[in-house]
């Protein structure tokens, strides 16, 4: 091992320990400062940068451990070797603890093994070196994890800004709730609502993907569901999807030729007709499920088509259903988050009891309903983790 | 041709195609944050299969949960199976489902609905 140019200090009270150690160091290349107190060695290596320190584990002043914690609270780079005598083997696993990098046994330095000697010290710097670099890393991943963090967090402010607000929904749904609860902090499942004068439009949608692409979808969506429903007074469901449809394909350019994207999103939107005294449903892969105040649940099921992506018919085209206003009765739209959510001891929550826990809601308040919602999804999920975004809305009449 | 075998993950199906059968399987839950990317191995194993042999294909969708970004990947596999179904190969389709699960029973229903080849639903 060639040690030329290495600083190295040697913190022990024995003279002859310190000759010895700078003779040995001295012969392979090193520059060599020693210390015969705990106090001088602290203050050494606090005062010069070494690349390696030999530190005795029984000074007269200070113990070995506690030169050791005061050199590692201000300095994590340097490689620093505990010299003990034999059987301390308790105090060395403490210094290893402490922060220390390596050991030599040193009771009889006249007859120590030079190569084993140098070789423990090669292994000690290795070992620092390892650690600092790791601890870089660590630095690194964790500002570009903030730096992420912090992009999305700020995005997701411009995202909510998007989303119709409290007022806005109380205003023009009256009673009603949003159980919103994204996977992420960006969400690709969203809600969008708009008052047209004598009926309100209100739609909840789930795009392809969740995080950052889904919140991109969602953005696309919320801005072509405005052109068409707000700019071009399209307001009959059905219609409303259709444009949908070929405003996502044509913002994709999906059809093209050299088109690489599929997404899309499933949506179920309503128009709440008090003129005309009915619900217009149209949905594409989401229902819309009504509860009548006595518990008869109704389920109307959307077309089996996206909106966006594959299509493989000339036009297409979807339904739209009347649904007479009945006084109490309320209407659900969600997306597949909630009934696909994976609970701990079952694969998935499944339409199935979904519908059933929508029966079991009917003589409750919507507030109390969505409060329902937040705790049956917590006792479903226990420690699973969330795997899609969920939104439930409702509507009561 | 070397088959084609892809552990089951976390948020990934298991995936083993046997080139000297030509059984196909998927299995388990797909859900990864770039499903493109994890499919592309996929597309690309199966159109040199499909180029490179003869053998009737069974493919087996044995699935527990998928997301839509996968639904789209998974529209893109029955694309390539029903091309070459047209083009004259044997494809068996079977759309596995747990039995209670009305949910995947109906995504099959639905992707039957956009294809020419018979889809098999199979509960289990």
């Amino acid at each position: 091992m060639n040690l030329t140019g290495k600083r190295i200090l040697t913190i022990d009270d024995s003279a002859t320990t310190r000759m010895y150690l700078s003779k040995m160091l001295e012969r392979y290349g090193a520059t060599v400062e020693p210390a015969a107190t705990g106090q001088e060695g602290v203050e050494k290596c606090l005062g010069m940068r070494f690349d390696l320190v030999l530190l005795d584990l029984l000074l007269p002043d200070l113990h070995g451990t506690e030169v050791l914690s005061m050199a590692r609270t201000y300095d994590q780079i340097t490689p620093i070797v505990m010299l003990s005598g034999e059987g301390r083997i308790h105090a060395v696993l403490d210094a290893l603890g402490q922060g220390a990098d390596g050991y030599i046994e040193k009771s009889d330095l006249t007859a120590i093994d030079t190569v084993g000697f140098l070789y423990s010290l090669e292994r000690a710097i290795e070992r620092r070196a390892a650690i600092v670099e790791q601890k870089r890393l660590q630095a690194e991943l964790a500002e570009k994890n903030t730096e992420i963090l912090d992009s999305i967090t700020y995005a997701s402010r411009i995202v909510r800004a998007i989303l119709p607000g409290e007022e806005q929904m109380k205003l023009l749904l009256r009673d009603y709730f949003v159980f919103f609860k994204p996977r992420n902090i960006l969400s690709g499942d969203f809600y969008w609502v708009h008052d047209s004068g004598n009926a309100v439009v209100f739609a909840v949608a789930d795009c392809t993907g969740h995080g950052v692409p889904g919140a991109m979808m969602s953005v696309i969506g919320h801005t072509l569901l405005n052109q068409i429903v707000i700019e071009e007074h399209t307001s009959e469901p059905s219609l409303i999807l259709e444009k949908l449809h070929v405003g996502i394909r044509k913002a994709l350019k999906q059809g093209e030729e050299s088109a690489d994207t599929q997404d899309g999103m499933d949506i179920a939107i309503v128009r709440i007709d008090f003129r005309e005294n009915g619900v217009i449903f149209a949905g594409a892969k989401r229902p819309l499920y009504c509860v009548s105040p006595t518990g008869a649940l109704t389920e109307i099921p959307g077309d089996r088509k996206a909106i966006g992506g594959r299509q493989i018919e000339k036009t297409r085209t979807y339904t739209s259903h009347r649904i007479p206003i009945e006084t109490g009765l309320t209407i659900y739209l969600a997306t597949d988050g909630f009934s696909d959510q994976p609970g701990a001891s079952v694969r998935k929550y499944g339409s199935r009891r979904f519908k059933q826990f929508l029966t079991e809601l009917h003589g409750k308040s919507l507030a109390e309903q969505k409060e329902a919602f937040a705790r049956e999804l917590a006792a479903h999920q226990r420690d699973e983790e969330q795997r899609d975004d969920i939104l439930v809305a409702a509507v009561r009449l | 041709m070397e088959n084609l075998t892809i552990d089951k993950a976390k948020a990934t199906p298991r995936i083993f195609f046997d080139a000297t059968n030509g059984v196909l399987d998927i299995e388990g839950d797909s859900y990864p944050e770039n499903s493109m990317q994890f499919y592309q191995p996929v597309f690309q194993w199966l159109n040199s299969f499909i180029a490179q042999s003869t053998t009737p294909i069974t493919f087996n969708f044995r699935l527990d949960y998928f997301n839509t970004s996968s639904s789209k990947c998974i529209l893109n596999i029955l694309e390539i199976l029903e091309r070459s179904s047209v083009s004259g190969r044997p494809v068996t389709l079977n759309w596995h489902f747990h039995e209670d699960d009305d949910d995947m029973k109906e995504h099959g229903e639905e992707f039957a609905e956009d294809f020419s080849i018979a889809f098999n639903f199979i509960p289990f």
